[in-house]
């Protein structure tokens, strides 16, 4: 019974928890701009990142060591500290895209200026992670999270061809007018893969791996939570390439603000929609912007080897405490400065997808060595090759990420 | 130890060093090796410490880390090793070992915030 | 096994500062320094005319009776806070001189624009101001439409 509930509140909170703002800005965008052409994308991401979350969960769960453990290990000290400085880097900017978004979104509800509620924003999360445990976290802001649901009423109640929707999962790319179009097509393509697969994803479901606790025992509730999880988590993705495609596209309007997301909702479930939808949107912000800069503090702390975890009160944790909330402050005092909240999603899905090798690689050596995990927890064969070909597809994609974010003058074509 | 031998760049250097209550107390930053040219050589003891990791680092990098992590670092005898695993594993407690001093530092500007116990 | 893993560590360290320097390099010099060309007016023109058109999305919404009162006003802020940044790159110094005219009359749409959204943010509860906000913004549209279009080829 209590492994039923587990079970169900790791799928729900995976599921809630999977969305954060720099994906529902490039899902609606890409389908506003692309219609459902992008979907098979968004499918091809979330194999992937079902693949390396399980490998990074079955490696805590077995040998009790998260990501940062295994790269400083793997790695060694020069390339691993390389790593975690910009892992860190990558964490702390998508951690304060997600602050913007929390005011852009309060901002939507209060009508207050955007810098005070930015600062409102670290208080609340500087509170809540302070004072809740790590359980009551994930619950909250997943279940609340699935608020988002809301986006995938609206895609059903949008009347898409469904036809056309299920024609977008055959990997291809669409005719396009120019060369540019083409290259525009490929920038969101990687956008999306990487918005999908977040780096800061695989730190923190490892780490929450062992923060509750999981021992080998657990590896089947890992593999059903990370197979799960992600592919009700990208069903909201999907969800949103439909609301982008039905409400903007129609009109030649490339959405960029999660107020302009909401319009979905209020479009087809009127007044309450619109408010689930915002309210969705700020649960699942918030969760983001506390798993980043958890993983933040996780990662520091599994590479120097300090005492670590939610689960440690504050005062025997306190170097990894401290971490957290700083990366808070920092990410808030970047939004207060005044810089563009929606620059600041666009670089920290670009810059994320450049470092998503460099976090996968490791996990998938250690996850697959058999003298480390043992015949029976090491990867098979398919779980191998799944995860060498997607190695493959995630090393194209960074190297593509910056070159494309030139040419595309930031995704503008 | 299962093996004949350990190979100490692999199975020690850069592993998570555990007390004996299983409290993280840093990483095995570097090795301490006593005896010279000709004659045996031993581990004497496990260095632990941003003193330790930051000489590592390429030139130019290290005055940089030291500048951010500190100097500090713990000799670990080697005789306070217990098991060497994923982690190794010390058979006494980080304070009586001197380690997790920044810790407990950092421990009190938290205590004063309600709750951090 | 473990000589690979190291020797990976060898190539890794500089191939990652060349990405994340390549990155930080191309962010800032990139997109934002270049001379305007008619692509970019282009692209800043198409960023103006989502914005009229979602705003008309908005007024539109609000007559319905489908949004509060705070999402109308500050949905209509962070639009026009987005048109304000465009509009201060549309000077004919930023493109060349052969494209002054059509920079002007973007420039004086964004204006407009700027206005426009101004009005629907502090159109409240008042359905004739929100309903002129709405042509107002369908207007513009319109116009922004048909300037990108002359800006396409």
């Amino acid at each position: 019974m209590k492994n039923i509930v587990e079970l169900f509140l790791g799928i729900l909170t995976a599921m809630g928890g999977f969305v954060e703002v720099g994906e529902l800005v490039f899902s609606v965008d890409a389908g506003a701009k692309f219609g459902f052409r992008l979907l098979w994308v968004v499918a091809l991401g979330t194999l992937g990142i079902t693949v390396f979350c399980e490998m990074a969960g079955r490696v805590a769960a077995v040998k009790g060591q998260p990501v940062f453990n295994l790269i400083r290990e793997r790695a060694g000290l020069n390339a691993g500290l390389v790593t975690l400085v910009a892992a860190n880097l990558v964490n702390l900017l998508t951690c304060t895209a997600e602050i913007g978004g929390i005011a852009l979104v309060w901002q939507l509800l209060s009508g207050w200026p955007y810098r005070w509620l930015a600062l409102g924003a670290l208080g609340f999360l500087l509170l809540v992670v302070w004072v809740l445990s790590f359980q009551w976290i994930e619950r909250v802001f997943g279940l609340l999270g699935l608020l988002m649901c809301t986006y995938l009423a609206a895609a059903y109640y949008l009347r898409p061809n469904w036809g056309e929707v299920a024609a977008g999962f055959v990997p291809g790319v669409p005719h396009l007018e120019s060369s540019s179009e083409y290259l525009l097509f490929a920038y969101f393509a990687v956008a999306i893969l990487s918005s999908v697969m977040l780096p800061y994803e695989t730190y923190f479901y490892a780490s929450g791996a062992m923060e509750d606790g999981w021992n080998p025992g657990d590896v089947n509730l890992n593999r059903v939570i990370a197979i799960v999880g992600s592919v009700l988590g990208s069903v909201l993705a999907v969800a949103l390439v439909v609301c982008g495609a039905q409400v903007f596209r129609p009109h030649q309007i490339e959405p960029q603000l999660p107020g302009e997301a909401a319009l979905a909702a209020s479009l087809t479930l009127g007044r309450w929609g619109l408010l689930a939808a915002v309210g969705g949107m700020f649960f699942a912000f918030a969760g983001a912007a506390i798993e980043t800069s958890l993983s933040g503090a996780y990662n520091l702390a599994q590479f120097l080897g300090w005492p670590w975890g939610k689960y440690r009160p504050a005062r025997t944790a306190a170097r990894f405490s401290l971490t957290w909330i700083i990366t808070f402050v920092l990410a808030a005092l970047i939004i207060m400065t005044g810089v563009d909240p929606v620059s600041v999603v666009e670089y920290s899905i670009v810059f994320s997808v450049v470092i998503l090798p460099f976090t996968y690689f490791p996990v998938l050596v250690i996850a697959g060595d058999r003298r480390v995990m043992g015949e029976e927890h090491a990867n098979g064969w398919f779980a191998n090759a799944v995860g060498w070909f997607y190695l493959g597809i995630v090393t194209l994609a960074a190297l593509l990420a910056v070159p494309l974010l030139i040419v595309t003058r930031g995704g503008k074509g | 130890m299962k093996d004949e031998f350990l190979d100490l760049v692999r199975q020690v250097l850069d592993h998570e060093v555990v007390d004996s209550n299983n409290l993280p107390c840093g990483m095995v930053d570097d090795l301490e090796v006593s005896g010279g040219p000709g004659g045996e050589l031993r581990v004497t003891a496990l260095l632990v410490g941003a003193g330790a990791w930051t000489r590592r680092l390429p030139s130019g990098f290290e005055g940089l880390a030291a500048f951010i992590f500190g100097r500090q670092q713990t000799r670990v005898p080697w005789s306070e090793v217990e098991t060497v695993t994923e982690r190794v594993k010390l058979r006494s407690r980080a304070e009586e070992l001197g380690l997790g001093g920044a810790d407990r530092k950092a421990a009190k500007i938290l205590e004063k915030v309600p709750g951090s116990g | 096994m473990h000589k690979r893993a190291r020797s990976w560590g060898n190539w890794l360290a500089p191939a990652i500062i060349l990405l994340i320097l390549g990155a930080g390099v191309a962010s800032f010099a990139g997109p934002g320094q270049s001379q305007g060309d008619k692509h970019s007016l282009k692209n800043d023109v198409s960023e103006l005319k989502s914005r009229a058109g979602t705003g008309r999305l908005v007024a539109e919404q609000a007559l319905a009776g489908n949004l509060t009162r705070n999402f109308v006003e500050a949905q209509a802020e962070q639009m026009r806070k987005g048109v304000a940044q465009t509009r201060d790159k549309l000077t004919p110094e930023q493109f060349g001189p052969e494209l002054s005219a059509q920079v002007l009359q973007a420039a004086d749409l964004a204006r407009r624009l700027e206005g426009a959204l101004n009005s629907l943010r502090g159109a409240g509860a008042d359905r004739q101001a929100a309903e002129s906000a709405r042509k107002n913004l369908a207007g513009l549209f319109e116009e922004l439409s048909r300037l990108e279009e002359d800006l396409k080829e």
